[in-house]
Formats: C-alpha cells, structure tokens, sequence
C-alpha cells in the first residue's frame, strides 16, 4: 500500500492527472471527429436493399405494393408473420407497421434477442428487468394484475391497501418509476399520525408499530383496547 | 426476376463466379486451378433458416430454382460456430425443408446455412445453364455459362470493366435500392387514450377518482430528413376523498416527449436528438431536457454523450434543478450482438452543487444454444454525503438468466439488489428518509418456470426470496396454466401460494379464467386468501380477504381497442370496488 501511495504522490506530482484528462479529452475529441465514411463503410447495413427482407417473397411486386414507390402497400395487403417467419406478432404487434420493426436502425434480429426494450423505451429505466410481458398486456400496454404480483414482495396487499391506487405509495409510477416503498406504516400514513390528537399519539410517544391497536384492513379505527 | 436480399445474391454470385471460372478461358481473373476443378463439378448456395417447423425441422430460403433437391446435405452454420448436418426432405420452387441429421442445434429464423449441389442442375438439355424447375426469368446462376458475352467483357470489347452484378437476361431494374429514411412518405403514427377509474370503499364513503388522457405521436420524417419527431403528453386529474384528512386533488398537464432524433440508420452511423427524451444510449440515466448524440463504428461498437437538465420523475415533471453530464461506450462481439457490454458515467449537479456520479455497468450474453444473460449495475460515487458519506458503492444491480430449452421446459431466473443512494435530487419517490439511505438494502431473488403437459398446457411455478436490513421473506406459487378449454384461446389459470411479508404472511388460492374470440376477451379472476398479520394479538391477527375481478375487452378493428373493468374485494368487515374504462385508439 505504501508503494501505490507513494507511485500516486509522484503521478500526482508530474502532474499525470491533468495530463491524463488532456489525452482522454483529446482521445474523445478525436474519436468524435473521425467520420464513419456512411455507405463505403457501413457495406453491410447499406447492401441489404430493402430494410424489409424480400427473399422469399412472390416476384409481382404489385401483390403488395401499389403506385411508383415502394412506400405504399395495397390496402388489402396481408402478411402471415407466423407461418412466414415462425415468429408470431402477439396483441397490438399484429397491426404495426412493418417498418416500425424492420427499419433502418439496425437488423430486427438484433433488436428481437434484447427482448422489448429491444424497440420499446424502457421507461423503468432497467430498474425492473427485461420481461415486461409479466406486468403488462400486449394490446394496450396496461399493468394488470398488480395486486397479486404484490404479494411476491415485501408488502403483501391486504384489506384496504389492495383497493388503493398504486399511486398513493409510488409516486413516481405515473413516469415508469416504481421504486421499493419503505413498509413502515408511517412512510405513507404520516399525514394521518399528525392528525391523531383524540388521543394525542405524539404526546403518548405512538408513533411506531401501528399494529398494536390498528387493524392494517381499516383506516383509522383502532381495535384491541 | 426480381433480386432481393444479400444472401441470395451472394449465392448467386458465388454461382456466377464458380461457373464464369469453369468457363474462363483465359484465366486472367479465374479461381486457382484447385478451386477450378472443384468448382466445375459444384456449385455452394448460402441459406437461411426461416420458419422452424419442429424441434429438428425447419424451413430454408432456397428451393428448386436455386439447385436444391431432396436428399442434399445442408450444413447449418450457427454463429457460435460449428457446422452441423442437416438434410433436404421436401422442396419447393423457392423454399425446401431440412431436417437435422444428427448432432443437436438450435434452429432459429435466421440460422446461415450452406450447401453444395451438382452445376448440372443449372444446365438445361441444350448445355445452356439454367436452373433445375425454374421456369420464369433467369437467375444470375443461370447465366454463368453466358457469362462470357454477359457479366463479363468480351475480348473485343471496348468496355474493360465487369459490369457488377448483372447477367444477360435479368431484368434491366434488377437491383431493389434500399428507400433512405429521407426518401419516404412522411407518416404520423401513436396513440390515444382514455382511462377513468373510480375507486370506492365501505367505511365512510372513501373514494378515488382517476381521469387520465394522453397521447404518444410519433411523426417520421416531417422535414424530408428522415428524422422522428416525438410527441408524449399525458393530462390526469385525480381526487382522493379522505374522510379523516383534507381530500386531495390535483389536475397535472405534463409534456413526457417531445424530441427530435435524426440519423443512427444504416445511411449514417450519427445520431442526434434533442428537446425532452428518455436517454437513447443509456435509458439508465433517465429522461434528459437537452440533446444527446451517439456514433456507431464499423464494428458495430457505439459511444455517444448527452448533456442537460433531467426533470424530477414525478406527476409534475419539474425540470431545472438537475443538470447532468454523461457518456458511454457500448462494445457488441459482432453484427448480430451475441454479447455487448456497457459502460456509462453520468455526473449531475443539483441546484449547482455536485451531486451524483454514477458508473452503470450493463451487458448481456444471448447464445441461441445456451443460457441467455443480462446484466445491470448501477454503482454510486456520491461527494461524501452526511448519512453515507464517501466512496463508491452499488446502489442497484439487476440479473436475469435464462437456458434455451427448445420449448422443453421454461426457466428464468432473476435477481435484484437495491440500496438507496444519498442524493439531492429526488430521484426515488417517496424521498427515502435517512435511516433508508443508511440502512435499506433489499436482495430479491427469484425462479420462474414452466413444465410442459401437452396441448400446449402448462404446469407452471415460482419460488421467489428476499431479505432487507430487518427481515426476510418470500413466496411460492405452483398452478397449471390449461388451454382451450372453454373454446379455442381460452387460459384457465388455477394456482396455489404462499408468501411472507415484512409484517404480512398470505395463503390462499386464485383462478384466472381467460376466453373469447379475437373480437371480444373476456377474462374473470378469483382470489381466496388469508392474510395473518404478525404480531398482532389472536383474534385480529387472521382476514379471509375475496377478489373478484371482470373484464372485457373489445376490439372493433386493429386500431381500437375499448376495455371496462369491475374489481370487488372484501375483507374483514369491509368491502371495496372499483370500476373503470379504458379506450384507446392507435393510428
């Protein structure tokens, strides 16, 4: 340890850390400034012709695409996904555009192996994993079912907690975070502590344990006496 | 005929080569001899897997116009690498089935595989190359042995140069360019929608009432660009009736989205956006009020760096309190992403004061054949807080694991550590109160799986665990998961559990019953459980809690989708419902 510190005292000295923040800075100015070449460079994205593939499609182009570009498909266009890929287009995935995956932002495989966040903002931010399908259904992207996947954590639901709104304890849910509320009564009933004078709980020193006189399936009624 | 697609157009150009070589007389540009003679009897095709059939039988892109015929060997080239065998057992003009010979693979749409089949088949009887059961116009492999007069300059030419990828005889508009981004129609898609919930309990009248509205519009190339302009706005009035406290209220407009991004496209490896967004790179450091840019390399690696104001992630939205710095570096092993690691700093200043600097590191490892990981750690440096004081400490990390099993079985396993960090910024809601910060830390680990028991029905279960500063816990489900039992579609989910609170332990029972058409869904669920409170004395220490919750969802047409809901729930001596709609319409 004596040798690391006095090896930092000298670096620190020579004045390495300034050196060192002038090279990283440079390094990243470089890297910022060395163009990618587009086309000649990036062969492969640029080489596959359609960003939808076309392989094994039928050779009359006008089966799907009408006018004189390759925008606009025929009203009664139709694509089995299923059948033609093996991968099925579940909920609202079955009227998406087909570009709205397979589009210029990189091979849908790729995006496919990342699972949802793979195309889908994660507005959780990475906090609540990658399976997003297990709190959320694919037609309207609703939460359903919460309060029973409430009973796997900390906190099971019960009596009037499990008819509250999730935003009385997460009030960040409304911007996709839902971080861990503390279970202590008083984190989320504190507004009803202050306003218990008939008894006087401060003055009683009530102002942990909740449990011992109230019932957690009521609000203020206290039970036990 | 039209020639879509890299594969088979290095497929056919491998043909065209091949057979130019045997038919080079020159040998100016032909092959090495080797390759000649082992050319001349042979022609390889480049494949790809597009519909997995069965456990060992799949779909290829190539069929008997291409040169494919039953009984040819087909080699699957996975990219963890290794060549597996695999044979023809049926074909059609453009697509064949293979079936695995022996070894075990993983089929996946998108497997490469390669084969190696007679020239012959590309000869027709009056020598011309042609190929096998093609009828309509040539392939460049059909007219290799044209190549003398066609994709190659005759001796007498004028012209030197190979004109690139074309024969005699396909079509002059052979080549399909890729439309750039800025080169299609502009087009406005999203979403609307509308929620009303009501929420209302026996005891005293307490009620909820939620109105939300919102919509997300996303416009794709509004200014010839290519760019995306991004619109999310959501207005929600809420009202909370309190007989014991003042009710609250609150109406809240908030604007979530609204960006403009251009670039990071096949055509241009930049990306930029700016305006109120959630970080592209680095969906870590949260939503940003100012610009963020990125470069993808040629490797496929990608680093980028944002800069603004991050507002606070509450009903309001409030920015210009939180200022932040960030970058990141994102390594991928290829192309196809089997492993990609990330490294990203974010430093924020609050009110002009340092305030956070945090490290996440992220990565993921997806084999097809294997077990597919991810990874997330978010690690903290805060300037030397009163309750944690200095130092660099995870303040969250997230694992998720999950074995490719071909469908024999399910398994994922996850785990997650929280430890809140001490910050100015209000970045978890409710604030921790310091002892928090000081002493909450929570481990949660946890195993879903799922068994297989025919007709696509399943026996499911979880085993869930935790474990904070002061307690531990956990939960145990196992059910069945049936379907088609009331009609094609239909879920029938009965299951037992189990589970141990901080304060709260629960058993009981729930059946989820699912059915209808694609029109209409229905879906009823029951709970029956009890809720045993610890620590309390005998007689208020046990409540039978019932659920019962109904919907049904109506889709008219693929853009809308209408849903009203009833949940009732008794316990104790009380009881509780709510009921609501939700109405959405996408465009």
């Amino acid at each position: 340890m004596e040798f690391l510190k006095n090896v930092l005292q000298r670096l620190r000295r020579l004045g390495v850390p300034a050196l060192g923040t002038v090279v990283l800075g440079a390094s990243l100015v470089a890297c910022a400034l060395q163009r990618t070449g587009g086309l000649e460079v990036h062969r492969w994205w640029a080489g596959l012709g359609p960003v939808v593939p076309h392989e094994s499609f039928p050779e009359d182009c006008s089966l799907c695409h009408v006018g004189d570009t390759w925008n606009t498909l025929r009203a009664d266009f139709e694509f089995d996904h299923e059948e033609r890929t093996g991968v099925p287009l579940l909920g609202a995935h079955s009227a998406a555009q087909c570009l709205r995956c397979h589009n210029d932002r990189g091979p849908v495989q790729t995006f496919v192996q990342r699972g949802c966040a793979g195309c889908h903002e994660d507005v959780h931010q990475g906090h609540l994993g990658t399976n997003c399908s297990e709190c959320h259904e694919q037609n309207t992207w609703r939460a359903v079912g919460q309060v029973e996947r409430h009973s796997r954590t900390r906190f099971p639901l019960t009596g009037v907690h499990a008819v509250t709104s999730c935003q009385r304890c997460h009030p960040g849910v409304d911007s996709g975070r839902v971080a861990p509320t503390s279970t202590e009564c008083v984190s989320c009933h504190l507004d009803n502590l202050n306003s218990a004078v008939v008894p006087d709980h401060f003055a009683f020193g009530w102002v942990n344990d909740c449990g011992r006189c109230h019932l957690p399936t009521t609000w203020q009624e206290a039970v036990g006496f | 005929m039209r020639r879509n697609g890299a594969g088979r157009a290095a497929a056919a150009w491998t043909a065209v080569w091949v057979l130019a070589g045997a038919a080079s007389a020159d040998g100016a540009t032909a092959p090495a001899v080797d390759a000649q003679e082992e050319a001349q009897d042979e022609v390889r095709l480049e494949l790809r897997v597009t519909v997995v059939l069965t456990e060992r039988r799949a779909s290829v892109d190539r069929g008997a116009s291409d040169g494919l015929a039953v009984g040819d060997v087909v080699w699957l080239l996975p990219r963890e690498g290794g060549r597996f065998r695999a044979s023809v057992v049926a074909v059609e003009e453009r697509s064949a089935v293979v079936e695995l010979d022996g070894a075990d693979v993983a089929l996946a749409a998108g497997l490469k595989a390669e084969a190696t089949v007679p020239a012959s088949r590309f000869e027709s009887e009056d020598g011309a190359s042609e190929p096998t059961g093609a009828t309509d116009a040539p392939t460049p492999a059909a007219n290799a042995s044209n190549d003398a007069t066609g994709a190659r300059p005759s001796p007498n030419s004028i012209w030197r140069d190979r004109d690139e990828e074309f024969a005699d005889g396909m079509p002059l508009l052979a080549g399909v360019e890729a439309v750039s981004p800025g080169d299609r129609t502009p087009f406005v898609r999203g979403r609307v929608w509308l929620s009303v919930d009501g929420t209302y309990t026996g005891q005293d009248g307490r009620s909820d009432q939620f109105v939300r509205a919102g919509t997300d519009v996303t416009y794709e190339n509004p200014f010839g660009q290519g760019g995306v302009l991004d619109l999310g706005v959501d207005w929600e009035r809420l009202r909370f009736d309190r007989p014991e406290l003042d009710d609250l209220a609150d109406t809240e407009l908030r604007f979530e989205r609204l960006s403009y991004a251009f670039g990071g496209t096949r055509f241009d490896g930049d990306r930029y956006q700016f305006g109120r967004f959630l970080q592209h790179g680095m969906p870590e450091f949260g939503v940003l009020d100012g610009a963020e840019w990125s470069r993808r390399t040629d490797e496929h690696h990608s680093f980028g760096a944002s800069v603004g104001y991050m507002p606070e992630p509450d009903a309001e939205y409030e920015s210009g309190h939180d200022f932040q710095l960030a970058g990141w570096y994102r390594w991928t092993s290829d192309a196809t992403e089997l492993a990609a690691a990330k490294v990203g700093f974010q430093k924020t200043w609050h009110d002009g004061a340092p305030d956070r600097d945090l490290v996440v590191l992220q990565g993921h490892y997806l084999p097809r054949d294997g077990w597919s990981t991810q990874a997330s750690v978010w690690i903290d440096a805060t300037g030397g807080g009163e309750i944690e004081g200095s130092g660099p400490s995870v303040s969250h990390a997230y694992l998720s694991a999950s074995p490719y099993t071909a469908s024999r079985f399910g398994l994922e396993l996850n785990y997650s550590y929280l430890d809140f960090p001490e910050l100015e910024r209000d970045e978890y809601l409710p604030t921790p109160a310091p002892i928090e910060i000081a002493d909450q830390r929570v481990h949660r680990l946890g195993a879903d799986w799922w068994v297989p028991m025919g007709d696509g029905s399943r026996f499911t279960g979880r085993l869930g665990g935790w474990s904070d500063a002061t307690n531990d816990g956990g939960d145990v489900e196992v059910g069945v998961d049936v379907v088609d039992i009331v009609g094609r579609g239909s879920h029938l989910r009965p299951l037992l559990f189990l589970a141990r609170g901080a304060g709260t332990s629960v058993w009981g029972t729930r059946l989820g019953l699912s059915f209808g058409g694609e029109k209409v869904r229905y879906d009823l669920f029951y709970e029956l459980a009890n809720y045993r409170q610890n620590g309390f004395p005998g007689g208020n220490d046990d409540f039978v809690q019932h659920r019962l919750r109904t919907s049904v969802s109506w889709y008219p047409t693929p853009h809308w989708a209408l849903t009203a809901h009833v949940d009732g729930t008794t316990y104790h001596e009380e009881r509780g419902a709510t009921a609501g709609v939700y109405a959405q319409w996408s465009f």
